[in-house]
């Protein structure tokens, strides 16, 4: 098969052209623009761009993300507060291991909560650890 | 201007959908003459799509290019009459006994002069008949015609070039006859 040339779609689009465009039938202009008139009259308020939700559907769809997102969320917050309430070891006795203070292990596990500022059971009930535990109680009274 | 009548029509002015019929119609219905090959069936497809943009009006205030916007519009409302007729054509030949069927559905007769040249274009694939229709009919540039097909410049360009050897051959065979 021959390479058309440049000439020949030349003529070919000569001849497209002279048959482009279609001239409406008499009426066609009117019919179209009644049909528009009766859509406008149809739809007096203009929809939202690109959205097609009023108002009220919107809240509601709001409301049902909400939902769904605290749905998924909750189990998680629940999972945090358990971690909350598990053991954690004493301020004082994290000062204490920093103190190079050597605790007995029933000592440094059975005190519940960071925060608490005595340790359980007392230090002086602790059975052969007296060194460890005259240090500690150093420490913790700031006497030497 | 453009933009002063896009916001018009936004607002729901019947004077801007006549100044826009009155601007497009003549390139609009061309091009749906060449994509549908019937001029009532192009007439009934441009109505269509005055009443979907009266509709759709809000979406207009945003459009930047509005012909694009409106040729885009266009294609889609030939590619949606096209499945509906073909949906119908499959149910009617389904209940058509088989010497119905045989005289269904023939090609309407061509309404232009150059008949060889309409029968040509009618049977060229129908993304390229789009490429023919929006570049010759509607006059847009092949970018305009990227951005209402969705396509590449280049892809745009291959097409109508495709389409142009097409119809080449087609009417050399024909007038070689």
């Amino acid at each position: 098969m021959r390479e058309p040339d440049d000439s020949e779609f030349d003529a070919l689009e000569q001849r497209l052209t002279a048959m482009a465009g279609l001239a409406p039938t008499a009426g066609h202009r009117d019919r179209v623009l009644a049909a528009v008139r009766d859509a406008l009259a149809d739809h007096p308020v203009p929809l939202r761009a690109g959205c097609g939700v009023d108002a009220g559907s919107r809240a509601t769809l709001v409301a049902i993300a909400c939902s769904a997102l605290l749905a998924v969320i909750a189990p998680w917050l629940g999972m945090a507060r358990a971690f909350d309430r598990l053991p954690a070891e004493p301020r004082l006795v994290t000062q204490a291991r920093a103190a190079g203070i050597d605790l007995p292990v029933h000592l440094a596990t059975t005190t519940r909560g960071p925060h608490e500022t005595t340790l359980s059971p007392p230090v002086e009930r602790s059975p052969g650890r007296l060194p460890d535990a005259w240090r500690l109680r150093t420490l913790l009274t700031g006497e030497l | 201007m453009a933009a002063t009548l896009a916001e018009s029509l936004a607002a729901g002015d019947p004077d801007a959908f006549a100044a826009l019929y009155d601007r497009l119609a003549f390139r609009l219905l061309g091009a749906a003459r060449t994509m549908t090959g019937s001029s009532a069936d192009a007439e009934d497809v441009v109505q269509d799509l005055f009443v979907a943009l009266a509709r759709g009006r809000a979406r207009l205030a945003a459009v930047a290019d509005l012909e694009a916007y409106v040729f885009t519009m266009l294609r889609n409302a030939v590619r949606r009459r096209g499945r509906r007729a073909a949906l119908d054509r499959r149910a009617v030949l389904a209940l058509a006994t088989p010497g119905q069927a045989a005289g269904s559905f023939t090609e309407s007769p061509p309404e232009l002069p150059d008949d060889a040249l309409v029968a040509a274009v009618a049977a060229l694939p129908e993304a390229q008949r789009e490429v023919v229709a929006l570049k010759i009919d509607a006059g847009l540039t092949f970018a305009e015609i990227a951005t209402v097909t969705g396509t590449s410049l280049n892809t745009a360009a291959s097409r109508y070039r495709y389409a142009l050897e097409k119809l080449r051959t087609a009417l050399a065979g024909r007038e070689d006859a």
